[in-house]
């Protein structure tokens, strides 16, 4: 219900957003006139073909890429500052974790990094990570180094990094590309009870249709070359409800959905 | 079943063990009989060839000798090697948070690279004099520049998701340095001090040739002015003997420190 209130509260806007690379000398034209806004505490796919630019988008969000023109704004403020701030949580397709560190180390890491010591109580980060570590299920695993996890259990402690941070934006960069697909299942329907649990912001970018249907609350296309926004769907939440109480979400109105969705990316290839 | 499975296993480990052990230190043994049973038959004079047996006699009839002028050379080879790993660390380090200065410091260290060093040591001798202080500089100066190279790449080959993280929480150039660069560069800067191992011990003995009047470098000097090759043959023992240890305490402590890269 709480979403519905804040209906129209953008958490980030992204307006008029253009960016391009230079390639050989050519300047290429990756995203034109990009203009979403995110809404507090939805869940939103980015869906597009391979190497059409989304995790270029996903950078500018992040503020790891300045764009051409146009501007993101996260909360009021520029991306960069968000990231002093540390009000994103990035999650990208390979874990990033630091080997030499156990699980739990690595999900403290993003509180004692960049922290202002009179702000900082040691025992309120432990206790915060141990209760980050219990909502993603890993509480039994704290004392495991990396190598010792399967890539799926990685993948969780990167989720349980970001969440880690209070009041955090998620921006998950096809978290799920390298897993197999029950591990993908699994970890998809645990997504859904985490955020149920503790409602965020979440910009997904996948390339998997049932995947971003499943998951989120609108859909956004993207077209090829440059990318542009093509369509963006609203999600019936009644989906997420079905997966959270197991059951498979097909139905006609999901199917037509889907072949919406896988319409529009399959014209895109062919023009 | 089970007993079949616990003989393959028993099998196997003495394989393992054959292969890895008895085979290597078999040849070892047949190379120093035929080497001893060839210099007693042909009456080789030790002059020349020294047999195995002299020189393990003559070793151990002076192993006090042998001992004070090893880790002489042993010291000069290790202190040498701080020396050159601490500054080369220091630039590496230096280089990766301003880039400017590796315009500077990199033309210049593949300059001292291509010299050989070797070449300078009777100059630096005539400059600085005898004593201990030339053979460190030279063991400095022949690992300084593998030490850079591999530690500066261990440096910037971080993994790209892990400096993504650290750029979304805000993380200054120090703390990704600190908390993810310098543990990255461990496994090339281990396999760079392996290489440069019998590089200090090379410039320890060559740069004790030029009168530094001690060392096993010296050792070697004079007994091959008094033609006495048993003394020479028991000095390359000991540099062996040094050698071989050095490598195998490296890499144990490069598998105790790297625990994460060997599964």
């Amino acid at each position: 219900m709480e979403s519905k209130i804040l209906k129209h509260h953008n958490d980030i806007e992204v307006c008029n957003v253009t960016h391009s690379y230079s390639l050989n000398g050519e300047s290429v034209e990756v995203l034109r006139e990009i203009n979403i806004g995110f809404k507090k505490d939805s869940i939103t796919s980015i869906i597009g073909a391979n190497g059409v630019g989304k995790t270029t988008l996903l950078n500018i969000i992040a503020g790891f890429i300045e764009p051409d023109t146009g501007s993101v704004l996260i909360r009021g403020i520029s991306p960069k500052e968000a990231c002093r701030q540390k009000k994103i949580g990035f999650v990208s397709h390979d874990h990033g974790l630091l080997p030499w560190m156990n699980v739990f180390d690595n999900v403290l890491l993003p509180l004692t990094i960049n922290s202002k010591s009179n702000m900082h109580n040691a025992d309120d980060d432990e206790i915060k990570v141990l209760q980050t570590l219990e909502l993603v299920g890993l509480i039994d695993w704290r004392n495991y180094f990396p190598h010792q996890l399967s890539m799926g259990l990685c993948q969780r402690v990167s989720l349980a990094r970001a969440l880690v941070l209070d009041d955090v934006i998620l921006i998950l960069d096809e978290p799920m590309a390298n897993l197999d697909e029950l591990t993908r299942e699994k970890l998809r329907y645990d997504l859904l009870e985490i955020f149920s649990l503790s409602p965020r912001t979440v910009i997904l970018v996948t390339h998997n249709i049932v995947e971003s249907i499943e998951l989120s609350n609108s859909v956004i296309v993207l077209s090829k070359h440059p990318a542009e926004i093509v369509k963006s769907f609203e999600i019936n939440s009644s989906y997420i409800d079905n997966l959270k109480k197991g059951r498979l979400p097909i139905s006609v109105e999901f199917n037509n959905i889907v072949n919406n969705i896988r319409k529009l990316l399959d014209n895109e290839k062919k023009s | 079943m089970k007993k079949n499975l616990d003989t393959k296993i028993f099998w196997n480990i003495c394989n393992d063990f054959i292969l890895k052990f008895i085979i290597p230190f078999g040849v070892f043994i047949v190379i120093v009989v035929v080497w001893e049973l060839s210099v007693h038959f042909l009456k080789v004079p030790d002059y020349i060839v020294p047999s195995p047996l002299n020189i393990i006699d003559r070793l151990f009839e002076d192993i006090s000798f042998f001992i004070i002028q090893g880790s002489i050379t042993l010291f000069v080879a290790i202190t040498g090697f701080g020396l050159g790993a601490f500054i080369a660390i220091f630039f590496a380090i230096l280089i990766v948070l301003y880039k400017t200065i590796g315009r500077i410091v990199f033309p210049i260290s593949i300059f001292l690279k291509v010299t050989p060093i070797v070449a300078i040591a009777p100059l630096l001798t005539i400059w600085f004099g005898f004593g201990v202080f030339v053979p460190l500089f030279i063991v400095a100066l022949m690992t300084f520049f593998p030490i850079l190279v591999n530690t500066h790449f261990g440096l910037n080959n971080v993994d790209h998701s892990s400096i993504t993280f650290f750029q979304s929480i805000g993380a200054s150039k120090l703390e990704v340095m600190k908390y993810l660069r310098i543990r990255s560069a461990l496994p090339p800067f281990f396999s760079s001090v392996r290489i440069c191992i019998p590089l200090a011990l090379i410039g320890a003995v060559v740069a004790q040739f030029f009168g530094s009047g001690n060392g096993l470098g010296w050792v070697i000097l004079v007994s091959y002015n008094n033609l006495d090759m048993t003394t020479c043959f028991a000095s390359v023992l000991s540099l062996s003997f040094m050698g071989t240890i050095l490598t195998i305490s490296v890499s144990f402590i490069e598998k105790k420190i790297i625990f994460w890269n060997n599964q």
